[in-house]
């Protein structure tokens, strides 16, 4: 059954530094979970002609078959749970485990948004859907990143999980008819 | 987006949000719903969701109901295509059926505008073969006075009527007032 997400009045800027952003908006709750879209920015730089990289884990850069999985130009992103669950974009999901504990949330890209790269001359932007299943519990939702190659240490950023929760509880399916399907 | 309209929203804003999830008009076989709102500067964005379900075998085969990219050469638009518009509290609208043009001193900033976005286009059929489902992008200029803003739609050939769903303009400047602009003075960006 399909559902109409309800919106959570969420839009945070992670991390700021002079040529990076790491922004989140567009936070839907679900029965199973929320969304949100990661919108990451980076400023111009001088050489126009220069490619911009893809800076995220299990999308082609780096080359999983490199020595070093999870260099600096990574970008780290995670959420943790007022219970202390995690999870991050480096635990290699959608690979899910068959012997996963079901509470353990999970983080699995990919949506309807997309994502757009723009190349550097004019900066380089992207926004990614992210999912996480399931809903967090009441209290304190962090959301955290960090990029070393871009100059930001670990930062985290919390709201309250009421605000998905409350998302959540709005979520109605499309067709009436289908409530109980 | 036509050729002369310059890239909007700016990717140098981050927008704020207006938690908005209507249902803009239902039928068994019918659901339209606008969600989002992303706020920026000078207008705002928004995501159409369309669902259809119980399709006739014509439809099942394909079909595309939006007005605003395909090319229409008839005096009536025909009964299958889906009717958009954005009502400001003041009484300036805008639809899909009517692209608003840009001059050549570029657009009007009073004049309401309403475009297609980014990030537009089929999203699922759903688990059966006779649904379909559009999540579709559009963009609005300027921001809405405060008062009632109107999301209007008509689709005759899907059986709805002129159907609305308002909510508040003050909401919507709200959130553009936490828009956050990047970095100040980016020449690849307008006022937005």
């Amino acid at each position: 059954m399909e559902v109409l997400p309800g919106v959570a009045p969420v839009a945070l800027v992670l991390a700021r530094t002079d040529d990076t952003v790491v922004g989140l908006t567009d936070v839907r709750g679900y029965p199973e979970g929320f969304v949100f879209v990661l919108r990451v920015r980076w400023g111009a730089v001088v050489n126009r002609d220069e490619e911009a990289p893809w800076p995220f884990p299990h999308w082609g850069s780096p080359d999983p078959l490199d020595s070093d999985l999870f260099p600096d130009e990574l970008l780290r992103f995670g959420v943790q749970f007022a219970d202390g669950r995690k999870v991050t974009n480096l635990d290699m999901y959608p690979f899910v485990p068959e012997d996963l504990p079901p509470d353990q949330p999970v983080l699995i890209e990919g949506g309807d948004i997309g994502s757009e790269g723009g190349r550097l001359g004019r900066g380089a932007s992207w926004d990614l859907e992210q999912t996480i299943q399931p809903l967090p519990p009441p209290g304190p939702l962090a959301f955290v990143c960090a990029w070393p190659a871009r100059g930001i240490p670990e930062v985290r950023v919390e709201i309250d999980a009421g605000l998905v929760l409350d998302a959540a509880a709005a979520a109605r399916p499309f067709f009436a008819s289908e409530v109980h399907s | 987006m036509s050729p002369r309209e310059p890239t909007w929203p700016c990717p140098n804003v981050v927008p704020g949000m207006a938690p908005v999830a209507a249902i803009l008009a239902r039928t068994s076989e019918t659901v339209l719903a606008v969600t989002g709102i992303r706020a920026y500067p000078a207008g705002f964005g928004f995501t159409l969701k369309l669902r259809l379900r119980n399709l006739a075998p014509r439809e099942r085969r394909g079909f595309w109901p939006f007005p605003e990219f395909g090319h229409h050469h008839g005096r009536a638009w025909p009964a299958e295509a889906l009717r958009l518009s954005v009502e400001f509290a003041d009484g300036r609208s805008a639809t899909n059926i009517e692209p608003a043009t840009i001059g050549t001193d570029g657009p009007d900033p009073d004049r309401l505008m309403l475009s297609d976005g980014p990030g537009t286009g089929l999203v699922a059929s759903g688990s059966s073969p006779d649904r379909w489902g559009w999540d579709m992008e559009y963009r609005v200029r300027p921001l809405p006075p405060p008062g009632p803003l109107a999301f209007i739609c008509a689709w005759p050939g899907r059986g709805i009527a002129a159907s609305r769903a308002e909510v508040d303009g003050a909401a919507i400047r709200e959130a553009a007032h936490a828009a956050v602009t990047l970095w100040p003075n980016d020449p690849y960006c307008g006022d937005d």
